[in-house]
Formats: C-alpha cells, sequence, structure tokens
C-alpha cells in the first residue's frame, strides 16, 4: 500500500506541491525536524554552578545514538510491562491487606521533638490518621510529610545534625557541588586512601564525584552491579534504580569478562553475577572508606535510612573504617515512623516488591576507631525549595516509577530522556542541578500523557512541571525556529482560516483513494509510517455555522431528541476544536447529532479558533494566553448551561491547564474557574449530565471494539470506565480489551512532529497491542489521537477502523432510530 | 494471633525463597545447620557463629559440637580467612516481621560479616519475637537506636527479606550478588511441641 504511494505521483501533482507543503505545515504543525535547540545564551549566567567533569554528549547527539538501539528499546519494554504487573500487584495485597483480617500498629507513638527547635509544632502540624493502605492514601501521608519537611527544613536539618553528632558522626555542609566533592578528596588524602568502595548514590553522579576524584589518582570501586557496569562502560546510569539496564546480558558478559578475568558466558547471567561477587568481594573487604548516599534521614535519631537488594551498602558502610554519606538535605524525614512509611511505598513502587532485600540503618560509627561523615548537598535545592513551581519536586524518594510508565523513555532510554537524572524527574530536576541548558533537550521528548503522574508515590505534579520547565526553556532560549511561524499563524484566527483553506483547496486533488495524502518530497520522515489526512473540503464551521459570521447561532437540527437524558432542554455550547474542524467535520456533525438526540439545544460560538493549547504545549505562553482568553470570552459570551467538546485534550486545557497558564492572573483565573465548572468533555457529559439509561443505544447486534483510553482522559479526567460503559451499557457492544489502554499513542502534540522517530515507535506499540485484540474497530475520545491512529493504520495496511466515541454513538443512533434519518433534515 | 502471625510470616518469607523451618529445641537447631554443613566437603566447610547468637543462646555451641560441628572463630581483621566461598553463618534475629516475612536485626561488626560474607545464612528467630510489621518494627528500632529500650543505643540495624539478589541484567534474578544466597530462617518455639517442622520451601518465589 504504501509502496503504490511512493511509485504514483502524476505530473499534475508536482504543480501544488509546494504551496501544499507550506499549508501544511501551517494547518498540521508538521515541520522539518530541528537539528538542535537555539543554542543556549551564553550571556546568561546558569542557575546552578556544577563543574561537570564528564559532560555527556550533547542531547542531539544521545538522541540519535538511542534510536539506533533496538535491543535496548525491547528489553525497556520488557523492563515497562514487568514493572507495572509487579507494581500493580503489590500494592493491590497491601491495599487488601486489611480486610484479611491483617491489622498492624499505630506505629511508635509521636516523640516530641527537642524543646525549642520548632519542630514541635511542625511534628504536631504532620500527624495524620495512620490508616489507609491504598497506594492513593499511602502517597498522600508521605507528600504531607515531605512537605512539612521542605517547609520546614532548616529545623530538621537542625535536629538531624545534632542527634546525629551526638551518636558520634560529622555533619559537613557543602558550599557547592565541587566543595563536597573537595571534602571527600581531602579525607582520602589525609588518610592515604586511594581506593574506596562505593553504593549506588544519584549525588554523586550529580556533583561528578567520580571523575574528581580519579584526577587526583583515588580510584572508587561501584559495588552494585548496575552501577559497576556503567562504570567499566565508562558511562552514566539510565535509569535511577536500574542504572544497567539499557544494556542486555551481551553488554554485560563482554563488559565483566575483562573485569573478572574470568572468560564469561552471555546466556549465563547467575554466573556473570557470581563471577562479579568474586571479583567484588576482594574489594569489599580491602577498601578503608565506603561511600553511600541515603535513603532517608531520620531528624529524631540521627539515623540514616539505605535499602538495596544486593546488601552492596552493607558491606561498604560497615567493612571500612570510615564511612561517607553524600546526601541532599530533601532526604530528611521526621521520625523512624515516616521512614516505615517511605519504605512501604518506596520498593513497590521501585520494583514491586514489598520491601527491598536489604534495609539499613547506620546511627553513627559502630565501633571506635570508625568515622562516619554526612556530606551535605545543595547543588540548586534551595533554589527549588524557593521555587513555588518547583518545591513539590524535592519530595522525591527516588523510585524511578516516572521513568517505568512514560512511553518515550521506553524508547529512548534514560541517557536521552534526562541528563543525570532521568525519568520525568530527571525533566525537572536537571535546570536546578546541571543547568537549564542540559535541561533543554530532555524537556522536549515529552509528550504529556500525564503517566508518570498516576504513579508517582509522593504525587509530585510532574507534568506540570515539565510544561513549566519547557515554558522557561522557551523564555531563556527561545522557540525552535520553525516552531514561530507555525504558532505565529495558528494564534491568528483569520490567517490560520485562510492557510486551512488554502490547504484544502491544494490538497483535496491530491488526496489517494483511502483519503489520505500522497507522499511528498521531503515529508518522508513523516508520512512513511502514518498518512497524513487531506484538509476537508467543508470545515465543520461551514457546515454548523456557515451563514452567520458572528454570535452564537443555533447549530443546525441534524437530530431529533431521541433519548431519555438529563441534558433534555440544557443550553449547551459546542467547541469544535481544531483537527476535527479542518480534518474531521463529520466527527462534529456526529457529535452534534449526539448532543441533540440528548435533547440539548445546541450553539456554536462563531467566534472559536484555538483554545491554545499547542502553544502552551510548546512553552510559548503569551500566545497560549492571547489565544485561551479569546476562547474564554467567546465560550463565555455563549452564556450555555454546558460548553462540550469532542476533543478531549481541549477540555483538559480549559479545564486543568489554563489553571497553570493563568496563575499569575487572579482576573482570568476566576473567569476560567467558572468557565471550566461547566466545560466537559463528550464522554464525562454524556455520563455525568445526560445519564444516557442502560441500553437506550442498544440493537441487539454490532460488531465489538476494542478502546484505547486517550492518555490525559485517563490520567487527568479519570475516565477509566466511563467509555466502557457507554460501549457495553448504554449501547450494549462488547469490548475486547486492548492491553495497554491507558498508554500513549505517540501524538503528544507537537512531539509528533518534533520527534517523528520516536512518534513512530510509540505508535508502532500501540498497533501491535491492537493486533492483538483482533477486532476490527478502534474507538477512543481524542481528534489528535484519531488523526495519528488512522494514518498509522494506513501506512501500515491494517484494515482497522478508528472512530471517535461520538462516531460510533452516531452510528447506534442510526441503528436503533433509523426512520429518524431516513430523509435528510426532514425534521 | 501468634499462630497466624507466624503463617503469614512463614507464607511472605516462603515466596521470597526463604526456607522456613518451625522447631522447639535448640537441638534441632543444630541438627539443621549440621544437615546443611554435611553437604560441604570437610576440607572447606566453615560454620560461623554470630556473637550476638551466642549472647542469645549461650548454649547452642555445644548442641553443635554434639553434632560435630566445630565453630569458625571469626577474624575481624582478616575476616577472608573465616569465610571460605561456601561458609555457613548462623545469627540471631530480634525481630520477625509477619507483613513483609524479613527479619530485623541490631547488630555489631562481626555480627553483620557473619551474615553478610557467608554464602549460607541460618537465621534464628524467637515465634515470641513475631511482630506484625512495619510500624512495629520502626517503634523497635527508634528506642533501639535511641537506648530508650534500656539498652545502651545501638549505632546499626537492618531489615532483611530473602537472599540477597539481583536483577541488573535484563531483569533476570540472580541470588547471592554479595550476601547469602541460601537464607534459612529457624523459628524456635520453646513453647511448643515440635510437630516436626512448619517448613514450606519454595525456593522459586520471585518477588511480592
Amino acid at each position: 500500500m504504501q509502496a503504490s504511494k511512493n511509485e504514483d505521483s502524476g505530473g499534475r501533482r508536482h504543480l501544488g506541491w509546494l504551496a501544499l507543503g507550506a499549508g501544511l505545515a501551517a494547518t498540521l504543525g508538521v515541520a522539518r525536524a530541528r537539528r538542535a535547540l537555539t543554542p543556549p545564551d551564553e550571556r546568561r549566567k546558569p542557575r546552578s554552578a556544577v563543574a561537570d567533569h564528564h559532560a555527556p554528549e550533547p542531547f542531539a547527539q544521545r538522541y540519535r545514538e538511542a534510536l539506533t538501539n533496538d535491543r535496548m528499546r525491547a528489553g525497556l519494554l520488557r523492563f515497562q510491562r514487568t514493572w507495572r504487573n509487579g507494581r500493580d500487584m503489590s500494592f493491590a495485597e497491601y491495599a487488601d491487606s486489611e480486610a484479611m483480617g491483617e491489622t498492624y500498629g499505630q506505629g511508635p507513638a509521636p516523640i516530641a521533638p527537642a524543646e525549642g527547635t520548632g519542630a514541635e509544632a511542625v511534628a504536631a502540624g504532620v500527624e495524620l490518621e495512620q490508616s489507609g493502605r491504598t497506594f492513593e492514601e499511602l502517597r498522600d501521608r508521605l507528600a504531607a510529610v515531605k512537605d512539612a519537611v521542605i517547609a520546614n527544613q532548616p529545623t530538621y536539618f537542625a535536629q538531624f545534625k545534632a542527634m546525629a553528632e551526638r551518636n558520634g558522626a560529622t555533619v559537613y555542609e557543602s558550599a557547592s557541588a565541587e566543595d563536597a566533592s573537595r571534602y571527600i578528596g581531602e579525607l582520602c588524602a589525609r588518610k592515604g586512601i586511594t581506593r574506596l568502595t562505593k553504593s549506588k548514590s544519584m549525588v554523586t553522579e550529580e556533583i561528578g564525584l567520580g571523575p574528581y576524584l580519579e584526577e587526583r589518582g583515588i580510584s572508587i570501586v561501584e559495588t552494585d552491579l548496575g552501577e559497576w557496569l556503567v562504570q567499566l562502560d565508562r558511562d552514566r546510569p539510565s535509569h535511577i534504580i536500574a542504572p544497567a539496564i539499557h544494556m542486555d546480558r551481551y553488554d554485560t558478559a563482554r563488559l565483566l569478562s575483562p573485569a573478572t578475568g574470568e572468560k564469561l558466558d552471555p546466556d549465563d547471567i547467575s554466573g556473570q553475577v557470581a563471577a562479579a561477587r568474586r571479583t567484588l568481594r576482594q574489594d569489599f573487604l580491602a577498601a578503608r572508606l565506603g561511600i553511600s548516599g541515603a535513603n532517608a534521614l531520620v531528624a529524631d535519631t540521627g539515623a540514616m535510612m539505605l535499602v538495596t537488594n544486593e546488601g552492596n551498602a552493607e558491606l561498604v558502610t560497615s567493612i571500612p573504617d570510615v564511612h561517607v554519606v553524600l546526601v541532599g538535605y530533601e532526604k530528611l524525614l521526621p521520625t523512624m515512623a515516616d521512614a516505615m512509611l517511605q519504605l512501604r511505598l518506596l520498593a513497590r513502587s521501585a520494583t514491586g516488591q514489598a520491601i527491598s532485600v536489604y534495609t539499613t540503618f547506620v546511627n553513627g560509627p559502630d565501633r571506635p576507631g570508625k568515622e562516619m561523615h554526612y556530606v551535605f548537598v545543595d547543588n540548586g535545592r534551595s533554589a527549588m525549595r524557593e521555587d513555588d513551581i518547583f518545591a513539590d519536586a524535592l519530595r522525591c524518594i527516588r523510585c524511578g516509577a516516572c521513568a517505568d510508565v512514560c512511553p518515550p523513555y521506553q524508547i529512548v532510554g534514560g541517557h536521552a530522556f534526562g541528563y543525570i537524572y532521568s525519568g520525568a524527574i530527571g525533566l525537572v530536576n536537571t535546570g536546578f542541578h546541571n543547568g537549564w541548558e542540559n535541561a533543554a533537550g530532555p524537556q522536549s521528548l515529552c509528550v504529556s500523557c500525564n503517566a508518570c503522574a498516576t504513579v508517582c508515590p509522593v504525587g509530585i505534579p510532574l507534568p506540570q512541571q515539565i510544561l513549566e520547565v519547557r515554558h522557561r526553556t522557551v523564555e531563556e532560549f527561545g522557540l525552535p525556529w520553525y516552531k514561530r511561524p507555525v504558532l505565529e499563524l495558528w494564534s491568528s484566527p483569520a490567517l490560520f482560516d485562510k492557510a486551512a483553506r488554502l490547504a484544502a483547496r491544494l490538497g483535496q486533488p491530491l488526496a489517494e483513494p483511502d483519503g489520505f495524502l500522497p507522499n511528498l518530497p521531503g515529508m518522508d520522515r513523516f508520512q512513511r509510517w502514518r498518512s497524513l489526512p487531506v484538509p476537508a473540503a467543508q470545515p465543520a464551521r461551514d457546515r454548523l455555522f456557515g451563514g452567520a459570521t458572528s454570535g452564537v447561532p443555533d447549530a443546525p437540527i441534524l437530530s431529533p431528541p431521541l433519548l431519555e437524558s438529563g441534558a433534555t432542554g440544557a443550553r449547551v455550547a459546542y467547541f469544535i476544536q481544531c483537527f476535527t474542524d479542518r480534518l474531521f467535520p463529520e466527527m462534529a456533525e456526529a457529535t452534534v447529532r449526539v448532543l441533540q438526540a440528548c435533547g440539548a439545544h445546541v450553539v456554536v460560538p462563531t467566534s472559536q479558533h484555538c483554545c491554545g493549547l499547542p502553544a502552551f504545549d510548546s512553552g510559548d505562553w503569551p500566545r497560549a494566553k492571547t489565544m485561551a482568553k479569546a476562547t474564554i470570552e467567546g465560550l463565555e459570551a455563549a452564556q450555555a448551561d454546558w460548553i462540550v467538546t469532542a476533543g478531549a485534550s481541549c477540555a483538559v486545557a480549559i479545564t486543568h491547564d489554563y489553571h497553570q497558564l493563568f496563575a499569575d492572573e487572579p482576573d482570568w483565573l476566576a473567569r476560567v474557574e467558572a468557565l471550566a465548572e461547566r466545560t466537559r468533555d463528550l464522554i464525562s457529559f454524556l455520563t455525568t449530565v445526560a445519564r444516557l439509561p442502560d441500553g437506550s443505544l442498544a440493537t441487539g447486534h454490532g460488531e465489538p471494539v476494542t478502546y484505547h483510553n486517550f492518555c490525559q482522559s485517563h490520567n487527568v479526567l479519570g475516565l477509566k470506565e466511563e467509555p466502557r460503559d457507554l460501549i457495553e451499557q448504554v449501547m450494549g457492544l462488547d469490548i475486547v480489551e486492548l492491553p495497554e489502554a491507558a498508554v500513549c499513542c505517540g501524538f503528544g502534540g507537537s512531539v509528533s512532529a518534533d520527534y517523528p522517530a520516536l512518534s513512530e515507535q510509540i505508535l508502532a506499540r500501540k498497533l501491535e497491542n491492537v493486533d492483538q485484540t483482533g477486532v476490527r474497530t478502534l474507538v477512543t475520545d481524542n481528534p489528535g489521537c484519531i488523526m495519528h491512529l488512522r494514518g498509522g493504520m494506513d501506512a501500515s495496511g491494517r484494515a482497522v477502523r478508528v472512530l471517535h466515541l461520538a462516531e460510533l454513538l452516531d452510528e447506534r443512533l442510526h441503528a436503533r432510530f433509523p426512520q429518524a434519518f431516513t430523509a435528510r433534515r426532514s425534521y | 494471633m501468634g499462630d497466624t502471625l507466624q503463617r503469614r510470616f512463614s507464607a511472605r518469607a516462603s515466596r521470597l525463597g526463604v526456607t522456613v523451618e518451625c522447631v522447639a529445641s535448640l537441638d534441632a537447631v543444630a541438627s539443621l545447620a549440621a544437615e546443611l554443613a554435611a553437604a560441604v566437603a570437610p576440607d572447606v566447610r566453615r560454620v560461623v557463629l554470630a556473637p550476638e547468637l551466642e549472647r542469645a543462646y549461650p548454649a547452642l555451641r555445644q548442641h553443635l559440637e554434639a553434632c560435630g560441628i566445630t565453630p569458625t572463630p571469626i577474624d575481624v581483621i582478616n575476616p577472608a580467612a573465616t569465610f571460605g566461598p561456601l561458609a555457613i553463618g548462623i545469627s540471631a534475629a530480634a525481630l520477625g516481621l509477619a507483613e513483609t516475612g524479613s527479619y530485623a536485626i541490631a547488630d555489631g561488626i562481626a555480627d553483620r560479616l557473619v551474615r553478610m560474607l557467608a554464602y549460607r545464612h541460618i537465621v534464628v528467630l524467637d515465634v515470641a519475637r513475631l511482630v506484625p510489621g512495619l510500624d512495629e518494627a520502626g517503634a523497635w528500632l527508634h528506642d533501639r537506636l535511641t537506648g530508650a529500650d534500656g539498652d545502651p543505643a545501638g549505632h546499626y540495624a537492618s531489615f532483611i527479606t530473602g537472599p540477597s539478589r539481583t536483577a541488573d541484567i535484563e531483569m533476570s534474578l540472580s541470588v547471592g550478588a554479595h550476601g547469602p544466597a541460601e537464607l534459612r530462617i529457624i523459628l524456635l518455639d520453646t513453647g511448643a511441641m515440635s510437630d516436626g517442622g512448619n517448613g514450606e520451601t519454595n525456593h522459586a518465589g520471585e518477588q511480592e
């Protein structure tokens, strides 16, 4: 199918290509991929000052290299699926344990913190009801504890320091990342130590401790197997808790054979582990100084907590006579009970274990002659703590869950999707720890699917923070060059309308019989794997208010009220959505028919254009605000009971994103809140307002369908069972469940234009999952997904039709009430 | 209650590949250790006892000697000499956590060497020391590390849940990464008639 497109390009088509390409670029936001982000402005001082001893390669190179690694991608897919099962099962088991009669104590009685430190008041504030075992309840409790620590960090630090010193440890607050390295280097020099052991610590990676010490003749032996592998490869961890997840057994055998002096069989993984054990055992026993991180610092005892599965941290912290703990202030916790709460969330989120194999608590030197040094590192943490938007990110307990659910992470791994820290948290904290110029590339890979927010065990608003990072990146370094003209055009209703109509006029004659564009020169990387639709000759706006040029006219009557509905008589302003308007006008008509069948009085504000999401999502907030304000004014003027859109991402924009966009404009924020109250995506409207009775669109027959949960509908709006209820209960159709139904399809707003190869791979995962269902109809609720999925089905030659739920409802409406639609507009 | 805790503890630990046995006397503990040691050739056989274990169960050494086992003394300065590649370490636990199948211990360097460097590890846990879960363990830990329980404040404590393991290569689970590859927990129930062992063996258990 695809080959025929390449061959078939008649002479007449050449004429329109140039102009069509320009029109398309404008209309679809498709442009040539950029080679690199606008270079950072050298005149500005970076907000964090890390001496980067072994700076990773430039982002564009990391991204390119990652894409060529097919084995890594396959491994990460297996990893994500295994993790998901294990994680979900372990939380479910714990949540159910109470019902199974397992009662636990209420934890230790709260211990009064040292008087006069102020911590006693704080402790009172964070006292929460110690009950509830669901993930959400545990998460909310730990988030509250962490917030109290973030808000009162100096107090908890002072308490911890006093206790740790009383226990015999030394506490050093480093002035900078370099100063922390210097402290450790001098300690080694003083003791004559040239070789030391280390257990996993992301902070050492963050400050570049390894290269610093190596330059001074001190070698570090990484003792976590994954960290050791990465060290042997002269590379960096690609995952917070699984550092070598990007490698396979051939890579590891290649690295471990020379390191252990044994010839290792790639297929004998246990043999590789055993060889590593034998070799590292000698290092454990010989080491005179051990470095570790900490998973928590318990203020009221002065103890540190450390978790591992291998047990390497026990050996690193026990055998040498000097133990150095390199740690950030955000690891402080008030009490041991809080540490227990963290344990219940940490291993389940990290690996699906109820608890790690080794949970170690060190409370000062355990024998005469032993020294213990805490080296505290700030490195941008204060700036984060003082930043209203980013302070929450300090709650992070480094479980890696945000990478484990991330679709782009699965494709490119943590070297591209991150900097030192990977996953969503890496996109957020890189700017603070390692400079904003290094955050610019990785953040641009985020598809805004919000999956990370659903599994974060401390409830960090990662998607909002990533958008803010993008916003600051654009403010500091500017938009990618090709996005400026696209957004400029998109933000002007008149220009956009002209461009869209031009694209339709040029595109229509070129359309393939299947309705898609033929392959265009230079567009191969965008079209080869996903056919692009031809803009409709008559956009939805012409069909719904063609004659009107202003005001809020009634929609043409496309359906009589046919259904028993809670929406009967309601005045509903219909918001079309750009893609629906220009590419899929039949989807708009189907939506209006469904709303009218529910008895709604549908009106269509003629001023409507784009909600501003593409600009918001691109980090261009000034343009997003202009577009959002026009949208708000237009929708307010409709004076409707409800604003309904079948563009679920627009509903998310209006009900959620606008709050972030207008956070600094109280007047507009008030209007946003009032508008959001009345704004519904189609599914929510049908299930909470219309509340169609079961069976009201059932006809007793109909093919089974499968359902793709648009990621934001699922993760932001919480629509999980609702669309299924509409299909199964209201329409009486069978659903064959789609594996990974709520995982992003790869459209990701402009990400599919910025990174077509990434988008192609995420789409492939989705299409393979659809294949497994064996059904011929895929239903979803977001026009962006639909454009992407239809294009993917066509380009890959799959005979699966992709419908908006509104279209499926409309089909059932016609099947259930054929007489109502026999004569066109006869009612 | 006690019985439920024991059942739950055994089930959780077994799933992680821990062998859990219940015995009624120190004599039986010694017999189990001897059984395990018999599989190792006499010239490389090492059975090492943790000091905390000897403090808690001073009579155990005699029972072991009666079974023909002479414990190897610990050389803290040169531990490699104490622990060959196939040593059997025996230590005592302070608590057992039914919630997770973990045992908890606050110990010194010599005890830690025993429980970390031996390839096989036997833990003796008094059934009276079983607690429901992490809340109780956290309370115990707080008191132990601050000395609020009346003993000198501890400096090092661990919760240990199954044998040492890693999944860093292709998520493939291997046991014995650095610590013991084999973990046996012997529940000592001196107050009950021995029923010949409530042991469940499951080496296939992966993660929770």
